[in-house]
């Protein structure tokens, strides 16, 4: 007597690795090394704006990823010559961010920042001076700011996400599980540009050995399972593929 | 990398064909706005020699010590 199982249905019942991001309602996806990558940050959406490099942050390679000086540079607003129309996400409606990035402990992150005004600023940012180390701290406007109860290892890549699912409901991810959720006071606009490594409310940035890879924005709130396909698609445990455990870059 | 610290009043002098920075709007400016730095590969831009009017130039920071600086109260809100 033999059993047979197909495949596919062995894959799927034990944790198949997703091949792909998850793509409904995404608006921005930009990959480090894929398409230009010089005075802006090709996105990879069809049709999609681009956020500009500025101050030429520096790349990493084997594979491609960016690194941050830690004195002026980030990705901003695009304008003409340097990349087009600027990205701008729609504040005033659910939305998803999501980027890997590499956390060295202790050393500030601005994960994300956008741009409601210039005087009302949402920003998310690791080891935010005031805050606690290797923690998440999101700060809307000039509400109190909160902070999600994660603690990041030192020298390891992530997968992060701050989902705002409208009504003034935020809430945090990382590598797609859910770590938790905050109701704060926003008044969204459209658009808000988005920035990252840069704190566009303070003259913050994020430290000269912070690197990022893919980020990821969706004009929804993403569930925590197309969170995780996200994490999967690009990131095999125990393996040398990108931002896996051995993954030194 | 260098990086030299310049009086905004100065920001006209200016050549961004000579530096990583390309325009004012990308510049990072002290929190008073009263200063900005630059920063370039090699030796100091002849413009920084239009604004001192000698040959010495401005003092030159080395990436270190530009993160020093930029760590202070001067360049970033201390909470």
């Amino acid at each position: 007597m033999s059993i047979h199982a197909h495949k596919t249905g062995i894959n799927k019942t034990t944790g198949q690795q997703s091949d792909a991001i998850y793509s409904t309602s995404l608006t921005g996806n930009w990959i480090p090394g894929t398409g230009v990558n010089t005075h802006f940050w090709d996105n990879q959406v069809g049709s999609g704006k681009n956020i500009r490099r500025i101050n030429t942050v520096a790349t990493g390679s084997s594979p491609s990823h960016w690194i941050f000086s830690g004195t002026n540079d980030y990705f901003g607003a695009a304008s003409t010559s340097y990349g087009g129309d600027p990205f701008g996400v729609n504040t005033g409606s659910a939305f998803t961010l999501a980027q890997w990035f590499k956390n060295d402990s202790g050393v500030v992150h601005v994960a994300f920042s956008l741009v409601y005004s210039s005087s009302n600023i949402m920003k998310l940012i690791i080891s935010q001076s005031g805050g606690t180390a290797n923690k998440a701290r999101l700060t809307v406007g000039s509400e109190t700011p909160v902070e999600f109860d994660y603690t990041f290892a030192d020298d390891t890549w992530y997968y992060i996400s701050l989902v705002y699912a409208g009504s003034n409901v935020w809430s945090f991810f990382v590598n797609g599980s859910f770590v938790g959720s905050s109701t704060i006071s926003t008044s969204g606009v459209n658009p808000a540009e988005l920035q990252i490594g840069r704190d566009a409310g303070t003259s913050t940035y994020s430290g000269g050995t912070i690197k990022i890879g893919h980020v990821h924005v969706y004009s929804a709130a993403l569930k925590n399972s197309q969170l995780r396909q996200n994490f999967l698609a690009s990131h095999v445990i125990n393996n040398t593929r990108v931002y896996g455990a051995t993954y030194t870059a | 990398m260098n990086y030299v610290i310049i009086e905004t009043k100065y920001l006209e002098y200016v050549d961004f064909s000579t530096l990583e920075e390309d325009s004012p709007e990308t510049l990072r400016y002290s929190l008073n706005g009263e200063k900005f730095f630059v920063k370039y590969g090699g030796e100091q831009p002849d413009f920084i020699f239009n604004i001192t009017q000698d040959a010495v130039g401005l003092p030159e920071h080395s990436h270190q010590e530009i993160l020093q600086i930029l760590s202070g109260p001067e360049w970033q809100t201390q909470d």
